[in-house]
C-alpha cells in the first residue's frame, strides 16, 4: 500500500512531469534537492519523456464484427405504417370509384319472380280419413272374396255399399256418433295449434 | 438518403458512440478500432508483459464490449477514457485468475531508433532497460504509469479509469517513477538530452 504523498512530494512530482532541471527556479531546486539528488529528478523526467517511445510496435488485428440481422421485415416507424394504410385507402378510393347508376328501361316488361311458395291455410280432409279406416275395416269384414279381388275394388266396394249392412255402417260414419270415439281430430288437445284448420261439419 | 451521409472519419468519438445503436454500428465501431486499436493494443501488451496473442483477443474483446454496453457511455465525457477504464476492468479481471504468471515477449519490439545519432546505442540500451523496468512495476503502478506517460491521460481520468482516489494515483505515479529511475541508475542523463551508459 503506497502512503499519501506529502505537498512536497506532490509538488515534485508534478515539476518532475512539467519541468527540465535547468529550467527549475532556485525555491524548486531546493524543494528537489530535499528529497533526491539533481541525477535522480533527470532521470525520473527522461523515464517519463521516454516512456512513450517504449511502446510495442504492433498493430491490431481486424475487428471481427458480428453479423447484422438481416430480416424479411423491415422495422419502419409507426407513423410510416399509418401513412402507408391512408394513402392506400386513399388511393384505392379515387381509383375505383365508378359512377354507376341504376337505370330501369320503362318499357321492359316487369316480370315478377316467386321462389318461395306460402301455404297460408291447410285444410285436412279428415272425413277422409274417416272412410277410409271404415270402409278398410269394413272389408276386412265382408267376404273375402271381394278384398282378394283388388283391380275390381271399386265395383265392389259400390255393390257392397248398397247392402243394407254397409248403409248402416255408412250411416254409423256420422260425426257426431264418432265424435267421442277417442281418435277424432276434435279430441287432439294440439288443435289448437295449427293455424288455418278446418274441421267438416 | 446516402448523399447526405457525413464521413464516418470526421465523426467525433462520442459523434461515434451515438451511432453505435443505428443501422451504421459496425461502420462506427470499425472507425473507433482505427483510431484506437493499436493504443489499447499497446496498454494490453504492456500490462500482460507483451503476451501478444493474448493481448489481440483482449482488444477484439474490448470493442465487443464497447458495443455490448454503448447505452453506459454518458456522451459528455471523453470517450478515450471510458474505453481505458473497460480495459482496465477486464486487466483487473484477468489478474484475478490463477494461471497467470506464463507471460511470454512475443511481437514485442521497441520503437526504431535509427533516427538517433552517436549516442543512439545508448539510448537503445536505455529503453530497453526503461521497458524492462516498467515491465517490473506491480500491476497497479504500471497501469497507472502507462495511462499517465504514455495515453497521457490526466490524473483525474486515470483516477475515474481505474476507480481510486486522484491521491491514490498521484501517489502511484510518484512511486512508480522512483522505481523505474532506480533501475536505470547505471544511466547518465546529460543536459543536452543524450543519455550515456556509466562504466
Amino acid at each position: 500500500m503506497d502512503k499519501y504523498l506529502n505537498q512536497a512530494q506532490e509538488q515534485i512530482q508534478f515539476l518532475i512531469e512539467t519541468k527540465a532541471y535547468e529550467n527549475l527556479s532556485s525555491d524548486e531546486r531546493n524543494l528537489v534537492m530535499s528529497e533526491m539528488s539533481a541525477d535522480e529528478f533527470k532521470l525520473r523526467a527522461l523515464a517519463i519523456s521516454e516512456a512513450r517511445f517504449v511502446s510495442a510496435d504492433a498493430e491490431p488485428r481486424a475487428l471481427i464484427l458480428k453479423k447484422e440481422k438481416k430480416g424479411v421485415l423491415i422495422p419502419i416507424p409507426l407513423w410510416q405504417a399509418i401513412a402507408s394504410v391512408a394513402a392506400a385507402v386513399l388511393i384505392s378510393f379515387f381509383l375505383f370509384r365508378t359512377n354507376n347508376t341504376i337505370t330501369i328501361e320503362k318499357e321492359a316488361p316487369l316480370y315478377a319472380v316467386a321462389d318461395t311458395v306460402y301455404v297460408d291455410r291447410q285444410i285436412i280432409d279428415t272425413v277422409v280419413e274417416f272412410k277410409t279406416e271404415y270402409v278398410n275395416r269394413y272389408i276386412s269384414n265382408v267376404d273375402e272374396e271381394l278384398v282378394v279381388d283388388i283391380s275390381s275394388k271399386n265395383q265392389q266396394f259400390d255393390k257392397v255399399a248398397s247392402s243394407n249392412n254397409v248403409q248402416q255402417e255408412i250411416a254409423d260414419l256420422d260425426p257426431k256418433k264418432l265424435a267421442n270415439k277417442g281418435n277424432s281430430i276434435s279430441n287432439d288437445e294440439t288443435f289448437s295449434l295449427l293455424d288455418g284448420l278446418v274441421l267438416p261439419n | 438518403m446516402k448523399i447526405l451521409r457525413k464521413d464516418i472519419s470526421k465523426f467525433s468519438d462520442e459523434q461515434l458512440m451515438g451511432l453505435l445503436p443505428s443501422k451504421r454500428c459496425n461502420e462506427a465501431l470499425t472507425e473507433l478500432h482505427l483510431r484506437y486499436g493499436k493504443k489499447v493494443l499497446g496498454f494490453f501488451i504492456r500490462m500482460f508483459q507483451g503476451d501478444m496473442n493474448k493481448s489481440q483477443d483482449f482488444v477484439q474483446e474490448l470493442f465487443m464490449r464497447i458495443l455490448d454496453k454503448h447505452h453506459q457511455f454518458d456522451t459528455t465525457k471523453r470517450f478515450y477514457s471510458w474505453m481505458f477504464a473497460i480495459a482496465s476492468n477486464m486487466c483487473k479481471s484477468e489478474f484475478r485468475k490463477p494461471a497467470n504468471n506464463s507471460l511470454s515477449d512475443d511481437g514485442y519490439e521497441l520503437n526504431d531508433l535509427a533516427q538517433y545519432g552517436e549516442s543512439s546505442l545508448d539510448k537503445k540500451a536505455f529503453r530497453e532497460a526503461l521497458h524492462n523496468a516498467m515491465e517490473s512495476l506491480q500491476v497497479n503502478h504500471k497501469e497507472a504509469f502507462h495511462l499517465r506517460f504514455i495515453e497521457e491521460l490526466s490524473v483525474k481520468e486515470i483516477a475515474a479509469v481505474t476507480g481510486v482516489s486522484e491521491g491514490t494515483v498521484k501517489s502511484r505515479l510518484f512511486y512508480a517513477t522512483k522505481k523505474v529511475a532506480s533501475q536505470l541508475s547505471e544511466f547518465n542523463p546529460r543536459q543536452d538530452g543524450a543519455i550515456f551508459k556509466m562504466n
